[in-house]
């Protein structure tokens, strides 16, 4: 078992085109010297990714992706969740609630149902009552997790899978990361 | 009765599904069962398909079921994809290698219309009649290559045969709308960039509005809604063509 995971680490070095066995003060061919930050993967627990749930109204910190349906306007809040408001009136939008679905990037509407990717899976809401958000369906790992962050010609820390699902990027300083892309 | 009521609400869909073919492309209709997502969006909905674009396929859900999606078709395609924009019956998804076009008159079945490379596009597409409007955000963050950013305009007329016709600089472009005469090109950091395009070829910069950070943009029948790293602003379109501020949602740190 230990020797598979550790095969799978390697896969995943691999995979991201990690600079090993390359002296690492020496910038990768054509790589931006490092600036002294990087990306760090956000790690969640598949438990934790399981928990979508409707909370009270929160505010936008890092918004992401938008989505009009109707009277309503869903905010993405990077990697967190949506922020749904009621936007009947756009001189006054009301934030309604805030569902939190963690590692979520993307949305889409028809009727009554919300459409998410929550991390690697892909999740259906019932949002007929915006304040009681329910989970329809779960397909897990629709999505390919990610292994590298959204941005090209940067610095990053490798993924572990060991670590748990990654839901997030947050830019940090730190040492110089054997992962660049 | 209920049987009527049905039939009424799936004529109702399909007629949406058509996409109504105003020239309002991202216009909202507050009847529709379906919404509309920005330019940056991977996910679209097309009557009871949902898109999902991920990073090397398309992939298409039949949602005739609402609660239960059906997984319908995969199309791999090469890496490095990015957004999606369902126009009329044709899908234009955005790649970092340059733009593919879908037939989409069967929405769970879409058809490789044409793929365009002429460009190392990055960057959305929006289209409004026979023209598509790409970004191409040069620099770090997107390409290898250090090249120069562009709005351009590709005349899409012959959805097989796609051909660019106009390109400007641009200093480091992001989403984009277009409705009517107008086309809004957010610039990040820059703000945004509001186009004539009553000569839809050409673009004719007009305003820039600098004090936001713009980040993707929609436009519908009662707001211009922008979102940026500084929160999200509507804006009220007043007859001098000009954009009144109706209302912020601030980032809270």
């Amino acid at each position: 078992m230990k020797k598979l995971s550790y095969i799978g680490l390697i896969g995943i070095g691999l995979l991201v085109g990690c600079q090993s066995g390359v002296d690492v003060n020496e910038p990768p061919a054509g790589a931006p010297t490092f600036s002294g930050e990087g990306y760090r993967p956000i790690y969640a627990s598949e438990n934790e990714v399981n928990q979508v749930t409707t909370e009270a109204p929160q505010p936008l910190k890092k918004p992401g992706k938008i989505y009009v349906r109707g009277n309503y306007l869903f905010i993405n809040e990077q990697g967190k969740g949506i922020h749904l408001i009621d936007n009947a009136d756009p001189r006054n939008p009301k934030k309604m609630s805030f569902i939190k679905i963690l590692g979520n990037v993307d949305m889409a509407v028809k009727g009554n149902f919300l459409y998410a990717d929550n991390g690697p899976d892909f999740v259906v809401l019932n949002i007929a009552d915006p304040t009681q958000v329910k989970v329809e369906k779960r397909i897990k790992n629709a999505f390919p997790s990610p292994a590298y962050p959204p941005y090209n010609q940067t610095y990053f820390e490798c993924v572990e899978a060991s670590k748990g699902v990654v839901v997030g990027w947050e830019k940090v300083k730190m040492n110089r990361p054997k992962c660049f892309r | 009765m209920k049987n009527f009521t049905l039939a009424t609400l799936c004529a109702l869909c399909f007629a949406l599904a058509l996409g109504c073919a105003t020239d309002k492309s991202a216009d909202v209709n507050p009847n529709s069962q379906t919404g509309t997502g920005g330019s940056m969006a991977r996910f679209a909905i097309v009557g009871d398909v949902l898109y999902c674009v991920l990073p090397d396929k398309l992939q298409v859900y039949n949602i005739a079921t609402s609660t239960n999606p059906v997984s319908a078709k995969t199309i791999p395609l090469t890496v490095g994809l990015e957004t999606i924009f369902p126009y009329k019956n044709a899908l234009f998804i955005g790649a970092n290698a340059g733009m593919y076009i879908f037939d989409n008159q069967q929405p769970d079945s879409p058809v490789l219309l044409s793929s365009y490379f002429h460009v190392q596009s990055c960057d959305p597409v929006v289209v409004q009649g026979n023209y598509a409007y790409v970004t191409l955000r040069g620099g770090s963050g997107c390409r290898r290559m250090a090249t120069a950013s562009t709005l351009d305009v590709v005349d899409v007329t012959d959805l097989k045969s796609p051909k660019l016709i106009n390109s400007q600089t641009m200093e480091s472009p992001y989403g984009l709308g277009v409705s009517g005469e107008q086309l809004f090109v957010c610039e990040g950091d820059r703000g945004m960039k509001i186009f004539d395009i009553k000569d839809p070829k050409q673009p004719q910069l007009k305003h820039v509005i600098g004090d936001i950070k713009a980040y993707d943009v929609i436009p519908t029948s009662k707001s211009l809604i922008v979102t940026g790293d500084g929160g999200l602003v509507q804006y009220g379109l007043q007859d001098s063509g000009k954009l009144e501020v109706l209302s912020k949602l601030a980032i809270e740190l």
